[in-house]
């Protein structure tokens, strides 16, 4: 079965090797932690992005109870991890570094852990997409390995694209974090099952999946799945050698196909298609038991535990609980970090609950992580350069993020780095280099942000001004209409005068001749006077024509309106230059 | 409680500027104890000059700038000072020791901003500095004698009063051959004694030694010393191909002379070279081709130090055509464009 495990062909750049510190976490079999009194749940990762709620403080919720939903496939559906009451919805800090409030269900308890009916398909090589995917949708399900990303969007975008190649990111190279790890070797066959419905469900042409060589357990627990899965003659088992950020998505990939994801681009550019495994067997979980995305598996470790280990833990568990439970000592403890060494963060107090994004609680004493000492110069030495796996010249993006000189910094592809901490870990100067990018990077979205405003308010000013000098046209054209028109009604009204004493005097010129020629040559004076109207009446209207037509400004329905005039100014000279007519025949 | 909020990473390998300046100043002792051996404890006594001077001057302008002396404890002025040191002949009078230094820590390092502001290599800056002010202090040294070597007590009679001989260095023979044809000069061991050629070549293997083991250490690559060396061969060939009556032979060229010494400890000063391999390669080519122009038409028999000053120079523009290629982009950017037109 040996021909199913090789070693990743490709490499990428740099590179660090951290202590690992996983046997501090990895000795121990996956534990459940107990059962949470209180869970906080929050809504969503985002403000713009958040679930709505379908139930209301005070309802009795089951575990695996849906609690909001969301239309948009940018947010994952909540559900209940615990059975009770929902005690409140209302703003809960999230353990994320901006310390953001977001709105959260809260639920209290009732003690019973009583399961909700659920949908469930043991049988699911049998059923087709369309009865699998409204369950995995609806299944809460976002990207453990971290970034929680939902599942569902991930899912639509391959599905819509086509994918060549699945990837199962099993490297997890960060220090201490053993979740995935302990995961492996306790449920691989969950694991494989993940896999197996995306086969099903994408048809890929390969499935790799990429492990680092200091997990040999997981590895030998997968192969021993194997066979039962039915993937053995599919799933290729790559490992990579242990270095770290072997397990970033964008290295995983060119560890094992040996392709780049374009710069600002998606693995799903190239047909490749990206997970983490315990994202897997949250979604075998969810379409083979029918149990939605409630708990996840997290390493608390650190030496400031008595008892680290894995645990498998309900979403929304207030943190300090599994702290007390892993044995924390508040003495010896100096910080607490969310997510590994590497490219965690702190967080400020132990009240904060634990949501899909946390991998792994970090505990560590002042001799384990030192706080960094004094920043010193930079001598630019190139180790950071060495061991960036994207390639940049951190000494150089230092350089022009300290200076500010923000556009030399984007040139220098800032917004390719992966904030990976590996610069920072070699610098022997102990420069913070990855805060500086966060700050250039910040510093520069902002900038756009507000070119960008500055941009609209600029588009605003302008249709604002061409709208006036619009209206002002349109304005001075009527009063030249209705000047017109009023001259000609006033012509015409002469006219009528005329053609009724003309009649009149018609009728007196049979007894007076004399006064009949001399009305008759007042009459022809006057429908001459008319047709001369009528024609600076034509000329006008021609004139205003011409002009409308050449202006850029001018909408179809002010030409259209002027030519309407243009044609009624002709009609009465026509009927003027009649009239002359008529009466010099006379 | 309260718990600290800082950036991460929260790991560091520990390796710190201090260890990174020492190991540099362990990698020097074979060339010291090279050089003291052949030429006598005036090596040592310009180190002593050249350390403390240099320290000195690091305090004083930390001081005057208000900046932690603590700065001191990075060991940069000290290598600084041992880099000049070793560059003097060991009958060098003491006030060169001490002008150099001055001049390297001040004009060469602190006026451009202190630790790795300096667009050019100090320690170059200040033998260029002395080469071009006292030329003739720079450049006689006494004669190799080992102690205990041969009848006499080699340069443990000096200590005792007698007077030190002096003797070109190989290259400062080979500029001064005049129209002597090659083998005609090999055969005057008047010009150039072989003790002289012996004595150069077993301190540039003793260079070899501590660079050796800074490669082993990872603290410089081995890319940018073969590249110097390996053109300086090459292109010594080439020169010599052309007239070999004339011209030193190629081997010359790495034996004799600072080469190697520069190689390893001047050309890979990171704050004043190119920053990115290619960068760093270009930089070893381009110094070992100005080498050996100089050794060949200059007036200079060693030019190392103007060749890593005008690399210095070309430092800048080699960073911006040498950048690597970024993961995830189609090709490596390339000078200055800085903007790509916006859609």
């Amino acid at each position: 079965m040996t021909f199913n495990i090789q070693r990743a062909n490709y490499r990428f750049h740099g590179g660090i090797h951290p202590p690992e510190c996983k046997a501090l976490s990895n000795q121990q079999p996956l534990m459940m932690a107990g059962l949470p009194e209180q869970v906080v749940l929050h809504l969503g990762q985002r403000l713009d992005r958040l679930a709505t709620p379908v139930v209301k403080p005070g309802d009795r919720v089951k575990r695996g109870q849906l609690l909001a939903t969301s239309e948009s496939p940018a947010s994952a559906c909540v559900h209940a991890s615990i059975s009770g009451e929902v005690l409140a919805i209302e703003p809960h800090p999230l353990p994320h570094p901006s310390g953001l409030s977001l709105p959260a269900l809260v639920l209290v308890s009732d003690g019973l852990d009583e399961p909700e009916e659920s949908v469930a398909y043991p049988d699911w090589p049998e059923r087709t997409a369309d009865e699998l995917l409204p369950l995995i949708y609806s299944s809460g399900l976002a990207g453990l390995g971290g970034a929680v990303f939902p599942t569902r969007t991930k899912l639509a975008g391959a599905l819509s694209k086509g994918i060549d190649t699945l990837i199962i990111n099993a490297a997890e190279c960060e220090p201490y974090i053993t979740a995935d790890d302990v995961l492996m070797r306790t449920r691989p066959q969950a694991i494989l099952e993940g896999i197996g419905l995306l086969k099903k469900l994408l048809q890929p042409k390969q499935l790799l999946l990429g492990i680092e060589d200091n997990k040999p357990e997981a590895l030998a627990a997968l192969q021993e799945a194997l066979p039962a899965s039915g993937l053995e003659k599919d799933l290729q088992l790559l490992v990579v050698p242990t270095l770290y950020p072997s397990g970033g998505e964008k290295q995983l990939i060119q560890l094992l196909t040996g392709k780049e994801v374009p710069s600002g681009g998606l693995p799903l550019d190239l047909g490749i298609l990206c997970h983490n495994v315990g994202t897997l067997a949250a979604l075998a979980d969810a379409v083979v038991r029918g149990q939605p995305l409630i708990e996840r598996v997290v390493t608390l470790t650190g030496q400031a535990l008595a008892r680290p280990g894995n645990f498998r833990i309900r979403i929304g568990t207030p943190m300090s609980q599994l702290l007390d439970e892993a044995g924390l000592d508040a003495q010896k403890a100096q910080r607490l970090i969310m997510g590994g060494p590497m490219m965690g963060f702190t967080l400020p107090d132990t009240q904060l609950p634990i949501t899909k994004a946390v991998n792994c609680l970090l505990v560590p004493t002042q001799q384990e992580l030192p706080l960094p000492g004094p920043e010193q110069p930079c001598i630019r030495c190139g180790r950071c350069e060495e061991v960036c796996p994207a390639q940049l010249l951190p000494q150089q993006l230092y350089y022009y993020a300290a200076g500010q000189a923000f556009e030399k910094a984007e040139d220098q592809q800032l917004f390719d780095c992966i904030e990976c901490g590996a610069c920072a870990w070699v610098c022997p100067s102990e420069i913070p280099l990855v805060h500086y990018y966060r700050y250039a990077k910040d510093e520069i979205r902002q900038q756009r942000d507000a070119a960008e405003k500055a941009e609209q308010a600029r588009l605003r000013f302008e249709a604002r001004q061409e709208r006036l000098e619009r209206e002002a046209a349109e304005k001075e054209a009527k009063r030249k209409a209705r000047a017109a028109a009023a001259a000609q009604a006033n012509a015409a009204k002469k006219q009528a005068e005329q053609q009724k004493a003309a009649a009149s005097t018609q009728d007196k010129t049979t007894s007076t001749p004399d006064e009949s020629a001399a009305s008759q040559a007042k009459k022809l004076k006057q429908l001459k006077v008319a047709r001369a109207a009528a024609t600076v009446a034509v000329k006008k209207a021609e004139k205003g024509l011409s002009n409308l037509e050449s202006s850029a400004d001018a909408t179809a329905e002010q030409i259209q309106e002027q030519q309407t005039r243009l044609q009624a100014a002709r009609e009465q000279l026509k009927i003027a230059e009649a009239k002359l007519g008529e009466a010099e025949g006379n | 409680m309260s718990w600290i909020q800082i950036s991460s990473p929260h790991a560091h390998n520990q390796v710190t500027t201090d260890q990174v300046m020492r190991q540099v100043l362990l990698a020097c002792l074979p060339g010291i104890s090279a050089l003291t051996w052949f030429f006598g404890p005036g090596i040592l006594i310009n180190l002593l000059f050249t350390v403390s001077t240099a320290v000195a001057a690091e305090a004083l302008v930390l001081r005057l700038r208000g900046r932690s002396l603590g700065l001191l404890n990075d060991y940069s002025a000290v290598v600084t000072g041992v880099l000049i040191g070793v560059c003097l002949p060991a009958t060098a009078p003491w006030w060169i020791a001490i002008l150099g230094s001055l001049f390297a820590i001040l004009m060469g390092k602190q006026l451009f901003g202190g630790l790795g502001q300096n667009p050019f290599n100090p320690a170059m800056a200040a033998y260029a500095f002395l080469l071009v002010s006292f030329p003739l202090q720079v450049s006689i040294w006494p004669f190799p004698a080992p102690p205990f070597s041969g009848s006499d007590a080699g340069w443990l009679n000096s200590l005792a009063g007698a007077d030190a001989l002096t003797g070109a260095t190989a290259l400062d023979a080979w500029r001064n051959k005049g129209l002597l044809m090659a083998d005609e000069f090999w055969a005057d061991t008047s010009r150039l004694a072989p003790a002289m050629t012996q004595a150069w070549a077993s301190v540039a293997l003793a260079w070899l030694l501590g660079g050796l083991y800074l490669i082993y250490r990872r603290l410089i690559n081995w890319q940018l010393p073969v590249a110097f060396l390996s053109t300086l061969f090459i292109a010594g060939a080439f020169v010599w191909g052309l007239d070999t009556s004339h011209q030193a032979p190629p081997w010359l060229h790495l034996a004799a002379g600072s080469a190697v010494f520069a190689a390893f400890f001047i050309l890979t000063d990171p704050v004043s070279g190119a920053t990115s391999l290619k960068g760093k390669i270009c930089f070893g080519i381009g110094a070992g081709l100005i080498v050996i122009a100089i050794r060949t038409w200059g007036t200079y028999p060693d030019g190392v130090a103007f060749s890593v000053l005008l690399m210095n120079f070309a430092a800048p523009a080699l960073d911006y055509y040498t950048r690597p290629r970024v993961y995830g982009q189609s090709r490596a950017k390339k000078g200055l464009q800085s903007k790509e037109p916006k859609a």
